[in-house]
């Protein structure tokens, strides 16, 4: 029998490597014992050592693809030529019809910008909790994707790639990095929407099943927990003794099989299961938390109940050492949550409900030491585009040029990189690619992007393919 | 159109690459012309221009330099950073451009792609931001005053032998031909030529297939394992053949029965129940990557499970393999004699039509070739274990694939059509064809939805307001009419096809996969390293070429079909195959263990007219087939990943053989035969769920709504070819079998149907169910165990143990032995 993930032998470079490194890895325990898939195609110790900044990841996807022009990324020169007429390079119109510009109307912002903090940088009235905390963040504004409609650029913002079935971001980093908690999986998704790629966007692709992202909750916010963590009727001593049956049975079965790890395997899965069961639910319960810190994230008031549950719950499950967090505010229509075609001042209604959490997760995370090591990223599949759909009262999509900011582990604070054009449509300076960001992230992490690989078909895949680069000037020296 | 360089003029728009430049210099003489052409390429001219030459210095170079070179120069190449194949640290390089085309157009320079490039019109150059106007406006002058450039090397004047190619080493199919797997196949089939040496008495090799293990044995002193006990034998083959348990009965009988054609009847029983076709239907839907949604959307296939039907039944009726992909590639196509065989010939089709598209593609050029390369991916894996998808973007980088035969095989499927393009386009759903009283009802629904809706119309536009009124209450009847009658249209099988398109093209090469990049016209043909070099297959100028692909891909003489066939069943029964890389028979697959064995199998295929069952049986009456899957020490030392097959493995059982195990002992399986299970009026599949007591393989396979079980454990990604599942123990597997409702609840049912019946002593009860679940009695140890389970409950339950609580108890027995390991791996 080959060699498995638990065989200690195996990973000894990197784990010891990690464990002696300057952010502390720990155990790099994995919530599997065998997979057998992996054998064959595990490139991952080639791994070169790149000193980690950041341990894990919070991921606060805004599905839908909220509006730079209206939160982050202030252009005077809409309001100044509101309602006038314009060509634009309309990324829609040129996948359909080859058209390099077409006439659009500029439509000014409906919301405020005003100064915040230090650095003094713009942001609209919809994000001004958010904006209290403007010194801390990097803004990305030169950000540009691949795939103009949701689906395609929602793959492409999760896996990398707009059409072909590729490992999600969270998939490739715990597959790379294992986990922290061996009783809680290592990347989870929380709320995801069940549109627009759905599972793919958290799945493993040809990764092993180990890597898949776990969901926990729909898209509505409702079933924040982890399935069959609890035996539908049956009391804890009850299924205990059931277990113990288990494993009597499974003890005298397996003196049949000798040498059998396959077997030793499925026996300690069991012992796992029980452990996680025992303890998962518990990391998961928020009340636990105290009144204020429900205050903080906006728990149990009408328009953030929802969202700060999950903001809450995306901080326990760090503190707890999963890997990778995505947190989603979307649903599961073709048309998710923030994709204001018409009507943009809904904008509004998914603003109140995202900011106060977003807001109190980071001042909570600092406030425990975890931003130090977390980096929490915002946004979305794409941005908009600064003038009107059709003439109405909407923008549509805009994959060439928007807003990301990212925060903690390793980010550079307070600063703001790359920039759009004067309308704010497309990124013109210091481009950042989704490849690019996704190979920092990774960078972040301590992966070399171009090394973290995983044989399939023949290939050694990746999640930048051939593409991406780290975007050094983001980071702290 | 008048050139820089005399070429003839319908050549140029195709100087895409440097190598094809180069092929078209030593085609044509070209080179010699373009060279003597004195405006352009004169390095006279720059030495005789100074104020050209200071021009090119301050306003061209610096740029080139800084923006430039760290990607498209020599030195880039040296740092491994060069892209595109495109070299601007040199005059020739610049001129002749990269992957994209030249970069220059000295007859229009406004035209020229550096110059687009740089305004970010078309490529977007260079990617850290525009470089502004005036930059632009400079080089257009440069070019407009004819791209004065100093900067030649003696040693790389624009001649073909001096130009630098790196990483465009052309692939010599002739090596590549000696690949294993691009080897004929010896036929007929040879045995091995010299077993005595190994024949002993331990090692008996009574079947061919033995003679060929035996043969490469390594260590004659050691013995590979006796054969299987016959209790775990009969549990072996029921569940590799059928994926269901043995029936209790089956097993006392076979235990009984020590005829020595025993093993035989009990195989020849099995090929020819019609769970045979479920489970090798599903073997083929896993390669197939069969499923009735699509991603993105959600959007619900309703037609796709005519396919799903059509592999159940091509295995149960043994449709000759070579049959069943022809037909899969081209039914549509193919003759055919009868109006079943026209209809199933069709349904075969969908397998083109499987993909999990992105279907809002906005790119409908790229969406059609996403498609193709989908189509190539799926067949060159299932078919031939090759990694076409590979070729996509630039010549294969370890097998002899050329790019060229990428599209080569690309442009049939570009003549073929899947989708109707929309914003959201739409796979094809065609009627199929029927005997003529069931197509009369069709089109009589069809001019009865005309004559109604002629008739609505014409009543409810009439003028007269007071005539309207009275014919209101006719167009009520009208309109549930017309509504019955769009019912019944409705109804009209259909399935989910693909149709030539009408104008009929050869082959294109997209340059680096672009399909806005077109390079050099190919044209339709197969792989060239399988192929006779001097007689091309030709293809029709009406037809795709789905029928000569079809007949290419199923023909004896193609050595890979036979091959990734005969490997894909020695998987499926003895869980690993003699190329351990089932989908891939390429240079970075595995090679085979025993290369003349898969020959000797791939030839049994074909001698007996590709016959699925023929070859499964011969492999599962072979004495290492039916070996105890038992470790033993002397073994594991020789050969510690059993390559030489020293002894079977226990194999993990499969989900879908998982979820019918525990429906039948509920004794709640329906054993029907096909058929549809999805609800007509389900449009987006979030969130679907369905409980049946149909075999799994009949559960919808939806792409958002994977039922959980499959998802658990292992199913296969029906996005993708899965010749071979993963195997992963982990903790939620144990979790589901732990905790998920459906699980208890199958549990207490099947206790309840099982204590029903059941009325003996415990003794008995836990014997019986031992019987039920594991298809063994229980060991001493194991009776011991479950008796004191139940006394044990029993108390802690007090006197008043009711039946519910009974019931209850013995769901959990239940539930523990399908949480044993001799549950969960086939011995």
């Amino acid at each position: 029998m080959s060699s498995s993930p638990t065989n200690p032998s195996r990973m000894q470079t990197r784990r010891d490597w990690l464990s002696k490194s300057a952010c502390g890895f720990g155990s790099l325990a994995l919530a599997a014992v065998h997979n057998r898939a992996l054998d064959a195609s595990d490139n991952r110790r080639s791994l070169p050592l790149i000193v980690p900044k950041a341990k894990r990841v919070i991921f606060l996807f805004m599905q839908g693809g909220p509006s730079h022009v209206d939160t982050f990324d202030y252009k005077p020169l809409l309001a100044e030529q509101h309602g006038k007429t314009n060509d634009f390079a309309d990324d829609r119109v040129e996948a359909k019809t080859g058209a390099r510009k077409s006439p659009h109307r500029i439509m000014q912002s409906p919301w405020q910008f005003q100064q915040y903090g230090e650095t003094g940088r713009y942001v609209s009235s919809l994000f001004s909790e958010t904006a209290r905390h403007i010194d801390s963040l990097c803004m990305v504004h030169s950000m540009h994707t691949e795939g103009v409609a949701h689906g395609p650029a929602t793959l492409f913002l999760h896996c990398g790639s707009t059409n072909t079935v590729r490992p999600s971001m969270g998939s490739w980093i715990h597959y790379g990095l294992g986990t922290e908690n061996e009783n809680l999986p290592g990347f989870v998704s929380l709320c995801p929407s069940a549109g627009n790629g759905g599972p793919r966007n958290y799945g493993n692709a040809f990764l092993p099943a180990l890597y898949q992202g776990t969901p926990i909750g729909t898209a509505d916010g409702a079933n924040l927990k982890l399935s069959n963590m609890a035996h539908p009727s049956h009391d804890v001593d009850t299924q205990r003794r059931s277990l113990d049956l288990t494993q009597r049975l499974n003890a005298l079965q397996l003196a049949n099989h000798p040498g059998e790890r396959d077997l030793e395997s499925v026996i300690q899965s069991y012992e796992l299961a029980w452990r996680m069961q025992q303890s998962a639910p518990n990391m998961l319960d928020l009340a636990q938390e105290t009144q204020a810190t429900l205050d903080l994230y906006g728990v149990g008031q009408k328009d953030t109940d929802r969202f700060g549950r999950q903001c809450l719950m995306a901080r326990r499950l760090c503190e707890s050492g999963v890997r990778y967090v995505q947190v989603n505010y979307g649903d599961d229509s073709a048309n998710p949550a923030w994709d204001q075609h018409s009507d943009l001042p809904q904008h509004e209604k998914h603003a109140k409900r995202v900011d106060r959490p977003i807001a109190g997760l980071l001042q909570d995370l600092r406030q425990r030491g975890l931003l130090d090591d977390t980096i929490v990223w915002w946004g979305a599949e794409f941005g908009r585009t600064p003038y009107a759909q059709e003439n109405g009262t909407g923008r549509d999509h805009n994959p060439s040029g928007f807003t990301m900011w990212l925060t903690g582990g390793g980010i550079q604070s307070g600063i703001s990189f790359g920039n759009t054009d004067p309308f704010g449509h497309q990124a013109i300076e210091n481009k950042v690619h989704m490849h690019d960001l996704h190979a920092t992230i990774l960078h972040l992490l301590g992966i070399d992007h171009q090394r973290l690989t995983f044989r399939y078909a023949g290939r050694d895949f990746r999640l930048t393919d051939v593409h991406g680069r780290v975007v050094h000037e983001i980071i702290q020296s | 159109m008048p050139t820089p360089c005399s070429l003839p003029s319908p050549f140029l728009p195709q100087l895409t690459s440097i190598r094809h430049a180069v092929r078209l210099a030593l085609a044509f003489g070209a080179c010699t012309v373009l060279l003597n052409e004195p405006r352009c390429f004169s390095a006279d001219d720059a030495a005789a221009d100074p104020a050209a030459l200071e021009f090119f210095e301050s306003r061209i170079r610096p740029v080139l330099v800084e923006h430039c070179y760290e990607c498209h120069s020599d030195a880039a190449d040296q740092a491994g950073q060069q892209q595109a194949g495109l070299w601007l640290d040199t005059r020739d390089g610049l001129r002749l451009g990269g992957d994209s085309g030249p970069t220059i157009d000295l007859e229009d320079p406004s035209s020229s792609l550096l110059l687009s490039a740089l305004r970010y019109d078309s490529l977007e150059m260079p990617p850290s931001g525009p470089l502004g106007d005036r930059v632009a406006a400079d080089f257009e002058q440069w070019i407009e005053q004819g791209a004065i450039d100093p900067r030649i090397s003696a040693d790389s004047a624009l001649n073909p032998s001096n130009l630098r190619l790196p990483n465009k080493k052309e692939i010599d199919l002739e090596s590549g031909r000696n690949h294993w797997a691009y080897q004929p196949i010896p036929m007929p089939p040879t045995r091995p030529a010299n077993t005595e040496s190994h024949t002993s008495t331990s090692f008996p090799s009574t079947t061919v297939i033995d003679q060929f293990i035996s043969a490469r044995w390594p260590v004659p002193q050691i013995a590979p394992q006796p054969s299987a006990s016959r209790i775990e034998l009969i549990r072996r083959v029921t569940f590799d053949l059928t994926g269901l348990p043995p029936t209790t009965e089956a097993v006392l009988q076979f235990q009984r029965d020590s005829s020595p054609d025993a093993v035989e009847r009990l195989v020849d029983s099995l090929l020819a129940s019609p769970d045979f076709g479920e489970q090798f239907g599903r073997h083929w839907l896993d390669v197939a990557r069969y499923a009735e949604s699509v991603t993105l959307r959600g959007l619900v296939q309703h037609q796709a499970w005519r396919y799903r039907d059509y592999t159940v039944d091509s295995m149960n009726r043994d449709k000759p393999y070579d049959q069943f992909i022809r037909e899969q590639i081209a039914g549509d196509l193919l003759p055919s004699s009868s109006l079943s065989q026209t209809w199933e010939q069709c349904v075969a089709t969908t397998f083109l039509t499987l993909g999990n598209t992105n279907l809002e593609e906005q790119d409908k050029e790229q969406l059609r070739m996403d498609v193709v390369d989908e189509q190539l991916t799926v067949i060159g894996s299932a078919i031939l274990g090759q990694t076409l998808g590979c070729a996509r973007c630039h010549d294969h980088k370890f097998d002899p694939i050329p790019t060229k035969d990428y599209y080569a095989l690309a442009g049939i499927f570009r003549n073929t059509q899947v989708l109707d393009d929309d914003n959201v386009s739409r796979w094809i759903e065609t009627p199929l064809p029927l005997p003529a009283d069931e197509l009369a009802i069709y089109k009589n629904a069809e001019q009865q939805i005309a004559d109604l809706k002629t008739n609505i119309k014409a009543a409810e536009s009439d003028k007269d307001e007071a005539q309207r009124m009275a014919h209101a209450e006719q167009v009520k009847v009208w309109k549930a009419d017309l509504k019955a009658m769009q019912d019944v249209l409705q109804n009209r099988p259909k399935f989910m096809a693909s149709r030539e398109r009408k104008t009929i093209e050869e082959g294109q090469i997209l340059i680096r996969g672009n399909v806005h990049n077109q390079g050099a016209a190919t044209p339709r043909g197969f792989l060239s390293v399988l192929g006779e070099p001097q007689t091309p297959t030709p293809m029709p100028s009406d037809q795709s070429g789905r029928v000569q692909l079809g007949e290419w891909a199923s023909s004896p003489h193609n050595p890979l079909v036979a091959r990734v066939w005969a490997n894909r069943l020695w998987v499926w029964l003895c869980g690993q195959g003699l190329v351990r890389t089932p989908d891939n028979f390429g240079t970075t697959g595995q090679p085979p263990t025993h290369p003349e064995l898969l020959d000797y199998l791939a030839g049994r295929l074909i001698q007996n007219q590709w016959s699925t069952k023929a070859l499964v049986r011969e492999i599962v009456l072979s004495d290492v087939y039916q070996r105890s899957s038992r470790r033993r020490a002397d073994l594991d030392a020789m050969d510690p990943d059993n390559r030489y097959w020293g002894r079977a493995l226990a194999k993990p059982m499969s989900a879908e053989s998982m979820l019918d195990s525990i429906i039948v002992f509920s004794r709640d399986l329906d054993q029907q035969v096909g058929g549809k299970l999805l609800p007509d009026s389900l449009q987006a599949d979030y969130g679907f769920r369905i409980e049946t007591s149909r075999r799994a393989i009949y559960w919808p396979m939806l792409r958002n709504a994977i039922p959980e079980l499959m998802r658990t454990f292992d199913g296969a990604n029906p996005s993708m070819v899965t010749g071979q599942r993963n195997h992963s123990i982990v903790a939620t597997q144990a979790s589901f079998m732990m905790n998920h409702p459906w699980v208890v609840d199958r549990c207490r049912l099947a206790a309840q149907r099982f204590l029903r019946d059941n009325s003996a002593s415990d003794h008995d009860r836990v014997d019986q169910l031992y019987w039920l679940v594991l298809g063994r009695a229980p060991v001493a140890a194991e009776m011991n165990l479950l008796l004191d389970y139940v006394e044990a409950d029993r108390q802690i339950a007090g006197d008043n143990s009711s039946e519910q609580q009974e019931v209850r108890r013995w769901g959990r027995m239940m539930q523990s032995l399908l949480s044993t390991v001799d549950f969960r791996y086939c011995p």
